[in-house]
């Protein structure tokens, strides 16, 4: 089968750049029907590999090739303008990812339709919340027909519903023979919807292949990441604690639902063996939210935890309510020694969930209100 | 679905950062048809340029109207009541048609110089040909000299000097205002992807440009000495052939070789130092 997108030994160094290589010898494959997903911290190179896929970008070095329609851009919604409508900018927006006049009108209503974004097409975009945005852009960017798309964090805003959404576009646009090239920081969607999944370090191609063994090497990349817990200063590995499991579950029922809804309440169970002796520590714990990133971080009152031998196992179990709205999120978790000289555990996005949408709510919190109203009192009698 | 890949070899094929399939179109047909959608997009954004300019004020467009309007209001007033200069025939709309001339190249130039770096977010997200960017800041101001033109052949319809050669005149004055704007244009902003210290640069050789530009004085009545200087500047020959337009005055053709001649010359050495930097413009904005 041909092949939508063939880049060899590509390498990418910014002119006016610090003269550093953001890319390095990199291959890169997309057949027809192909997802495939690039992950990677920040500044891994993965959005100059979109760049130089898409054209927006020349390489250093290497070749490139590439099919004869792909979509020419890496977000969506790039190049809308705040003070003009929805319409001006899908009108002005499509015909920039290469569709001509005829077809602008020709799928306009599908567009708006797609992005269900009917009632405010004629308002301006400066008026529409990030999810809105996004899923603007969304609808135009599929709405092209390419061969190949390329997208950068596509699936991080929007409302969970639209999220199903597009997936399911996506997946619709896969059966369809559409190659996708895609940056995603959300690894559960990578591993739902992604064949093939590319790792990127410091510009250079760590591995590839079937999502989950990439992700978990991703996860023992980010090991070594800077810490989430204050204070303590981590230039090398943390070790000392292992995380064996880490599960946020009904405290009802044990299990873990597949969406939450605002106001439950939950309980985050961690599993913790000590490989080292350890008679004290101190905890951090950090809520994320994908789309406003972090949400709350704090550390628990330790005092209680009894000092651990090596080989010792211990669960420790956090009540909580969801007073969330709705999005996805991820709990990072880490230890330090007590004094904070010595980083023993660091695991982000030990879990990760979804709250679902509660009807009538905006913002970032949901707050669990309650509401009543008193008889009405009778109006005193006038004689 | 086409199966064809397009060769892109760093550099070469890519280039430019056309858009990404048009590394070397096949057919005639296919290329015609993808210039037409490339037409229509620069027509759309130049429209959006347009638009965009008054979009939040009240009046709106009107503004592309008032604006030079008062300002020739006041120089007749000062020029005509004040120092009682009455050698200018029709000077309001002389001063007015010089203005209205003189802004669209200003804008254009200053616009154009500046618009890949205003653009970047488009630069580094969208692969479109880079040449787009100036192009529709020039078809934007072109948008509002066409409503002001209305006003200028409406005072000379006014003023009695319109004439058969007025339509011929206008338009080749108009070419070659576009062309030399668009000139200055590309080459400014190729170089000011690089060198930012430019866009002050041309802001204020413009201001001082102006007084260089026969706007509000008539350079017939300059001494010769002056009067050949100031036919290297390239607008001079374009005012000439406007108000010869307009206010049935004599075209000045050796002002008007000198701007043609300047006008190609520009754009022969600003376009191909534009396609040697644009592989670079989303590395640089």
């Amino acid at each position: 089968m041909t092949l939508l997108l063939e880049g060899r030994a590509l390498s990418k160094r910014y002119r006016g750049g610090d003269g550093s290589f953001a890319l390095q010898d990199v291959d890169v494959d997309v057949h027809p029907g192909e997802v495939v997903a690039i992950v990677g911290r920040n500044g891994a190179g993965k959005s100059t590999l979109l760049k130089l896929a898409c054209g927006v970008t020349t390489p250093t070095s290497g070749t490139l090739r590439r099919a004869q329609r792909v979509a020419p851009l890496i977000e969506v919604g790039a190049g809308f303008h705040a003070e003009l409508s929805g319409r001006e900018n899908v009108s002005v927006n499509a015909r920039l990812l290469g569709m001509s006049g005829r077809q602008v009108k020709r799928r306009f209503d599908e567009i708006v339709d797609f992005a269900e974004l009917g009632h405010v097409i004629d308002r301006p975009v400066k008026e529409y919340s990030s999810g809105m945005y996004m899923r603007l852009g969304f609808a135009v960017a599929v709405h092209t027909d390419p061969e190949l798309l390329l997208v950068d964090e596509v699936l991080a805003v929007g409302d969970l519903p639209f999220q199903v959404k597009c997936l399911d576009r996506i997946r619709a646009m896969r059966a369809d023979g559409v190659g996708i090239l895609f940056v995603s920081h959300n690894l559960a969607a990578v591993a739902d919807i992604a064949a093939r999944c590319l790792l990127l370090e410091a510009g250079r191609l760590e591995c590839e292949g079937p999502p989950p063994e990439v992700i978990a090497a991703y996860h023992k990349a980010l090991e070594r990441r800077v810490s989430t817990t204050d204070g303590a200063r981590v230039t090398d590995v943390p070790a000392g604690l292992s995380l064996l499991d880490a599960a946020l579950v009904s405290p009802l029922t044990g299990e873990t639902p597949v969406v939450w809804h605002p106001s439950d309440r939950a309980e985050l169970r961690l599993r913790l063996r000590a490989d080292a002796e350890t008679p004290a520590m101190v905890l951090g714990i950090q809520v994320n939210s994908e789309s406003i990133g972090l949400c709350q971080r704090w550390h628990p009152d330790t005092s209680g935890v009894p000092p651990l031998r090596q080989g010792d196992v211990i669960e420790l179990r956090f009540g909580l309510t969801l007073s969330m709205s709705a999005g996805g999120y991820s709990i990072d978790v880490a230890a330090a020694s007590s004094d904070w000289s010595r980083m023993l555990l660091n695991k982000p996005s030990s879990v990760s969930f979804a709250i679902a949408n509660r009807s009538g709510s905006r913002g970032p919190m949901d707050l669990d209100w309650s509401f009543a109203a008193t008889a009405p009192e009778p109006a005193p009698l006038t004689s | 679905m086409t199966q064809t890949l397009a060769d892109a070899r760093p550099g070469a094929a890519v280039g430019e950062g056309g858009w990404p399939d048009e590394a070397r179109p096949r057919h005639a047909a296919a290329v015609w048809h993808r210039f037409v959608q490339w037409v229509d997009l620069v027509r759309v954004l130049s429209v959006k340029n347009f638009r965009q300019r008054y979009l939040r004020s009240k009046l709106g467009v009107i503004w592309a109207l008032v604006q030079p309007l008062a300002q020739a209001a006041v120089l007749s007033f000062v020029f005509l009541k004040i120092f009682k200069v009455h050698r200018i025939p029709h000077y309001p709309l002389y001063v007015l048609s010089g203005i209205m001339a003189w802004q669209f190249f200003q804008q254009g130039v200053v616009g154009g110089t500046s618009s890949i770096v205003d653009n970047a977010g488009l630069v580094r997200k969208v692969a479109v040909p880079k040449i787009t960017f100036p192009l529709s800041v020039v078809g934007g101001v072109l948008l509002v000299f066409a409503l002001q033109l209305v006003v200028l052949i409406a005072g000379a319809g006014v003023s009695g000097t319109l004439a058969v050669t007025t339509p011929v005149l206008l338009v080749l004055s108009l070419m070659v205002e576009v062309v030399l704007t668009l000139g200055f244009a590309v080459l400014l902003c190729s170089l000011h992807v690089s060198f930012r210290d430019i866009r002050f640069l041309v802001e204020s050789t413009l201001l001082m440009a102006f007084y260089l530009t026969p706007v509000i004085y008539d350079p017939s009545r300059l001494p010769p000495s002056y009067r050949s200087l100031l036919r290297w500047n390239p607008m001079d020959g374009v005012l000439s052939l406007e108000r010869a337009a307009l206010l049935a005055r004599s075209v000045d053709w050796t002002a008007v070789s000198v701007s043609v001649i300047c006008a190609v010359v520009l754009l022969a050495i600003g376009l191909p130092i534009f396609r040697r930097q644009a592989g670079d413009f989303a590395d640089l904005v």
